[in-house]
């Protein structure tokens, strides 16, 4: 609006007076409308199309509506009561007029008018009407950012309807921006609530499915469908052959790894992968095929006497389906694309089943038409559907080609099929009977220890992310199509390999047979994880390397074997699982096999971890697909080495080593003495009693080795440790006069019992030229009564092994490395090892073996763009504890994981009920017992709580559970709180909040947190309350207020104080 | 001069200028101002018959403006009193004055169309 371009309605019945205002306006710049009566007038302020009207100049006398009657309706109307009104007066009208500005008429002009004052009063109004405009415009738009914040509260926010007033450049529109950016933060909470919320509604959808899932989706459909009814399957067979390869899914597991975490990532990956398969096995069934092998992110399949029509109609309806997968998104919103491709051949094939049914059935398709098979999926690329040519020509009216291509190698020609002419009907499966299969008819089919777990319904908590050694080997010499021996053959070759992997509880996870021979695929550390898998995996490689002589037709073996980060556990639709362990390094582990000639070759994760017990010869390192840094390869000699931890350097303990030097020179004087070696698990320990032990051999003194415990063993060992211990205190006691200086080392003393104790305190004063070095974790009261008598010793020392400083930990770290120096970003994280040894150890080797630093040259670097911090390691101690629990049965492990959602202290109610599974719940007891044998729990006495023995088993068995499985068991012990203690939640709000919080909900972790504040508030906590509005605060911003409360609070309550 | 007492030429003028001198417009004012009036004073008439004194009293009230505007100002003083008549409702015996404003309005015209032919 243009100063003198305003827009002036005049109102008035009589022409004249209309024309000469119009004429006088006109000549001042300004648009006119006229109207004779007010109802004309009204009708026209109300139109939208004639333009707002800035002034109205009224007539006081009108016909049918005067000047008061409109000025009346304008000035009731919320619309138009802001305009102003010019009343226009004869000089006789001064009452009518005054009435007129009382009822809201801005001003008045007088017949005839004088133009400039006119002009003048038509100026005045009008800039009093933008003032106005500004002002309602303003309020207007505090009006948007107040309907903002009712939107923020009820959830409705549309974060583009503050867009105008943020625009803004004076302090409404920072207001403006400054909500905008906290309600958009808000608002963006919301929305990853909601998405966690439909995660976790798909998590329980997958465990309630999982639970209700046959064992027999491990079984190929085929096969599943002859058990029921009573059939065994041919032996030879003729049918159509696919195979279908997914591609995309490594470059989207590292992006989630990156963007969740690398274990969270397995998870999603694996849902993501579930999904694909569901989609694509469904369409293998529906074509009346089978899925008879899983190989990584391929499937291979049969369909039992087709020509081939059905299978190409499955493979491009498995394209068809995959539409929906072209491209996965992040939680981040990267996006990957995905796809798969497809192979079909017809032909005869042999459909074996070998293998030890009482560790697994294997399943096996073979012969020349698999061979094709492979030779035509090469020839694939994504998204498409291949076959020879001689196949589409038996049909050629049937289908559309959209590509010949020819082998270069072969000149065999292969057709991308374009689409095919008539629909092939479907044939689904019948359905089995809910019954129809046994899980101990199933058993065959699944590994012993995969049995053991999804058996104890704990389906869906198999997928993990864990370390395991990769074997893949070699070997030829079965003719699959004329050797009519190949079944039997096939067999015992698969039984000798399964007993060979099982002996050192490796398992085999996949065969593959092909004309350029076949391989076997087994994994040491999944499912079950030792200490020690990757020495399993070269011992088994070893022991692998000749065949039995009763199968002199097998050759070519050959083997390779590698170590790295695994993504394990079940995986497929719920119509066909397989248990699977996949990597980067399974695709090395089966180049080293090609390349290895009639060896064995290993990956440097594997040497460096094996070469304290084996020589390896290293070789000129070979470059590898998909890697642009050659890699670096070693042969295991078969040699053993001789042990010798002494030799290992010990970076600090330099007063410790020289106090113990000191012990053996008196004690070669004949003055004896007791020293307690007491610190955490790693802490070095046993590095001291190994240079006691040497120090004293070089000295030629007699030295016993107590107690010893190894321990991945079970109970038995360590009570036959026990044993040893007393009996070899037994035997010093009945000669107490022998003045040969002797050293006795005891370890893992506490371990020992009461009796035991007596034992050490009894020859500690009894027997002649004694130094008893007694290694041990410090130990909880109530103390033994012996060992409390023990320290009272005159001669004894108590040495606190303590975690080593920055600077040694750093010394340490590059002793391990072979470096001289370190890059900043591993110093940075070395401070999560807290100085302990071993932590530290295994954390550089982790790093190392990860490929997240390399060491070439004596140097040491870091792998660009990884984030050190965010790598979760573990530790030995944990190693040692995860592959005890490991060992455990399924639902002892589960009772443990229940426990840990509960807290380190738990009851046996509590456990009871926030169990899952009803089944398990009268049997706790007896678990709980066995779990307290085991030590890793205790109790005080009969009727009191649960104590973990450790902080560490505590944590390990709790990081042990997936995020899904974790978020379910907090919400039931929350919920078994918020029901038992009903009554008087008051003393359980902070636990409650921690559960919810940690169960993903954050809106009731922020209700109990907010009551635990104003709890602590009230009793003058106010360090626990604004640590309680803290976590508050970064659940939800806009518990802003709320902090502030709290300050106030704080302030007052201060006050109060002073 | 006896238009001098018809038409007070200060007003007239004032007018003149204040449609910026335009000798069209004013024409065009004038010609207005003929075809109106006789309609006012044909409503003024017919209230009268009618006994309807508000009608009355608006078109006197017209007639007083318009009048005013040119200069007309016995037609103007006239019109106000048959307006305030009207206003009180007191509208017997005004045919006489009726008379004089018509006779009075004849006076102008001739006056004004005199004007407007010099314009």
């Amino acid at each position: 609006m243009d100063s003198n371009h305003g827009h002036i309605l005049v109102v008035d019945d009589n022409k004249i007076n209309l024309m000469m205002l119009t004429r006088a306006l006109n000549g001042q710049g300004y648009q006119v409308t006229t109207a004779r009566d007010g109802q004309q007038a009204l009708a026209l302020l109300r139109d939208d199309q004639s333009g707002p009207v800035d002034v109205v100049l009224l007539d006081i006398q009108m016909p049918e509506m005067d000047g008061f009657q409109l000025l009346e309706q304008i000035k009731r109307d919320n619309d138009l009561r802001h305009i102003p009104v010019i009343m226009i007066s004869a000089l006789d009208e001064l009452d009518s007029v005054i009435r007129c500005i009382e009822m809201g008429a801005t001003d008045y002009l007088h017949k005839p008018y004088n133009p400039a004052m006119l002009q003048a009063r038509i100026n005045a109004s009008l800039a009093e009407k933008r003032l106005r405009d500004l002002e309602l415009e303003y309020l207007e738009q505090v009006g948007h950012v107040v309907r903002a914040a009712e939107a923020v509260e009820s959830a409705r926010y549309d974060p583009g309807s503050l867009k105008d007033v943020a625009g803004r450049e004076d302090a409404l529109g920072q207001l403006a921006r400054v909500f905008q950016r906290m309600a958009n933060e808000v608002h963006l909470r919301e929305q990853r609530l909601k998405q966690q919320l439909e995660q976790l509604h798909f998590d329980i959808e997958e465990m309630k499915r999982a639970l209700a899932e046959p064992l027999s989706v491990y079984i190929p459909m085929d096969r599943r469908q002859a058990l029921v009814r009573g059939e065994s399957l041919a032996e030879r067979v003729s049918g159509a052959a696919l195979f279908a390869d997914i591609s995309g899914f490594t470059p989207l597991s590292e992006a989630l790894a990156a963007e969740l975490g690398r274990q969270r990532g397995a998870e999603e990956l694996t849902r993501l992968l579930n999904q694909v398969y569901t989609a694509l096995i469904g369409e293998v069934h529906r074509y009346h095929g089978s899925v008879v092998n899983f190989s990584g992110d391929a499937i291979t399949c049969w369909i039992d006497g087709d020509g081939g029509q059905r299978a190409l109609a499955c493979g491009l309806a498995m394209q068809r389906s995959m539409e929906r997968f072209v491209t996965i998104r992040t939680p981040t919103g990267s996006s990957f694309p995905m796809a798969i491709k497809v192979a079909v051949v017809v032909g005869p094939a042999r459909r074996y089943l070998v293998g030890e049914a009482q560790i697994q059935n294997i399943e096996v398709l073979a012969g020349n038409t698999l061979d094709e098979l492979a030779a035509a999926e090469h020839q694939a690329r994504r998204g498409e559907v291949i076959a020879p040519g001689e196949l589409v020509e038996r049909f050629p009216e049937q289908l559309t080609i959209a590509e010949w291509r020819t082998a270069e190698e072969t000149g065999k020609r292969y057709a991308v099929i374009g689409s095919l002419k008539d629909e092939v009907p479907s044939e689904p499966w019948p359905d089995l009977p809910v019954d129809g299969l046994s899980e101990e008819r199933c058993r065959p089919w699944l590994l012993p220890a995969v049995y053991e777990q999804a058996r104890s319904g704990a389906k869906s908590f198999l997928s993990e992310l864990r370390p395991a050694g990769t074997l893949f080997l070699n070997f030829k010499g079965i003719d699959y199509d004329q050797d009519e021996q190949a079944g039997a053959k096939l067999d015992a070759f698969v039984r000798w390999v399964q007993t060979v992997i099982s002996q050192y509880e490796g398992s085999l996870i996949q065969l593959t047979i092909g004309d350029k021979g076949s391989y076997l695929y087994a994994a040491f550390g999944a499912p079950v994880a030792h200490n020690d898998d990757i020495l399993r995996a070269v011992y088994a490689a070893l022991a692998l390397q000749e065949s039995p002589p009763e199968m002199e037709w097998v050759s070519g073996l050959q083997v390779g074997v590698t170590y790295g980060q695994m993504r394990t556990g079940a995986y497929g639709s719920p119509t066909q699982r397989t248990y699977g362990v996949m990597g980067d390094k399974v695709n090395l582990a089966a180049r080293l096999m090609q390349v290895a000639e009639g060896g064995i070759l290993c990956d440097e994760a594997v040497y460096q971890a094996a070469q304290v017990r084996l020589v390896f010869e290293a070789l000129p390192p070979i470059t590898v697909k998909g890697k642009v840094e050659p890699v670096a390869i070693y042969r295991p000699t078969g040699e053993m080495k001789r042990l010798d931890r002494s030799r290992a350097s010990l970076i600090g303990r330099t007063s410790e080593r020289i106090f113990l030097g000191e012990c053996l020179r008196n004690l070669r004087r004949g003055v004896g003495s007791v020293v307690i070696l007491e610190g955490e698990a790693g802490i070095g320990k046993s590095r001291l009693i190994e240079v006691v032990k040497g120090l004293a051999e070089g000295l030629q003194m007699e030295t016993c080795l107590g107690l010893r415990v190894d321990r991945t063993s079970t109970s038995e060992v360590w009570d036959g440790c026990r044993d040893k211990t007393r009996d070899l205190l037994v035997r010093l006691l009945q000669e107490p006069r022998d003045e040969a200086p002797k050293v006795i080392l005891l370890e893992d003393a506490q371990e020992l019992d009461e009796e035991s104790w007596g034992l050490v305190q009894a020859t500690s004063l009894q027997v002649q030229s004694l130094l008893l070095v007694i290694a041990t974790r410090p130990l909880v009261e109530p103390l033994p009564p012996s060992f409390a008598q023990l320290r009272r010793n005159s001669n004894l020392h108590t040495l606190r092994i303590k975690a080593l400083s920055p600077d040694e930990a750093y010394l340490l770290a590059c002793e391990h490395l072979g470096v001289v120096s370190l890059p900043e970003a591993v110093v940075e994280i070395l401070h999560k090892a807290a100085g302990n040894p071993q932590f530290i150890e295994e954390m550089v080797y982790i790093l190392r073996d990860d490929g997240t630093i390399t060491v070439r040259d004596g140097e040491c670097e870091v792998l660009p763009h990884i984030d050190l911090q965010a790598i979760a390691f573990p530790t030995t101690p944990q190693g040692v504890i995860k592959s005890r629990l490991d060992r455990l049965s399924p639902s002892e492990q589960l009772t443990l994981k229940v426990a840990s959602v509960i807290g380190r202290t738990f009851s046996l109610r509590a456990l009871q009920d926030a169990f899952p599974t009803e089944a398990d719940k009268p049997y706790l007891g007896r678990h709980l017992a066995a779990l307290k044998k085991l030590d890793l729990i205790s109790q005080t006495s009969p009727d009191s709580a649960y104590t973990f023995n450790t902080e560490l088993t505590y944590e390990t068995v709790y990081n042990s559970m997936l995020f899904a499985q974790r978020r379910q068991l907090h919400r039931r012990a929350a919920e078994w709180i918020e029901h038992v203690q009903a009554a008087d939640l008051a003393p359980y709000l902070a636990e409650l909040a921690d559960h919810w919080r940690k169960a993903d909900d954050p809106a009731k972790a922020i209700d109990y947190l907010e009551k635990a504040g104003q709890q602590a508030l009230q009793i003058g906590q106010y360090q626990e309350a604004e640590r309680y509005f803290k976590e508050c605060l970064e659940l939800d911003a806009s518990a802003a207020v709320l902090s502030a409360e709290f300050f106030t609070q704080q302030r007052r309550g201060s006050r109060v104080g002073n | 001069m006896a238009d001098e007492a018809v038409i007070d030429r200060g007003v007239l003028n004032n007018l003149f200028e204040a449609v910026g001198g335009d000798k069209a417009f004013l024409t065009e004012l004038i010609d207005t101002f003929f075809q109106d009036t006789p309609v006012q004073l044909a409503a003024i008439r017919q209230a009268l018959s009618m006994g309807n004194a508000e009608d009355f009293r608006r078109a006197a009230h017209s007639l007083k403006s318009n009048s005013a505007n040119f200069g007309a100002q016995r037609l103007s003083q006239q019109s106000k009193e048959l307006e305030e008549l009207g206003k009180a409702g007191k509208l017997a015996g005004v045919d006489e004055r009726l008379a004089q404003l018509e006779a009075e309005y004849a006076k102008v015209k001739v006056a004004l169309e005199s004007i407007r032919r010099e314009a």
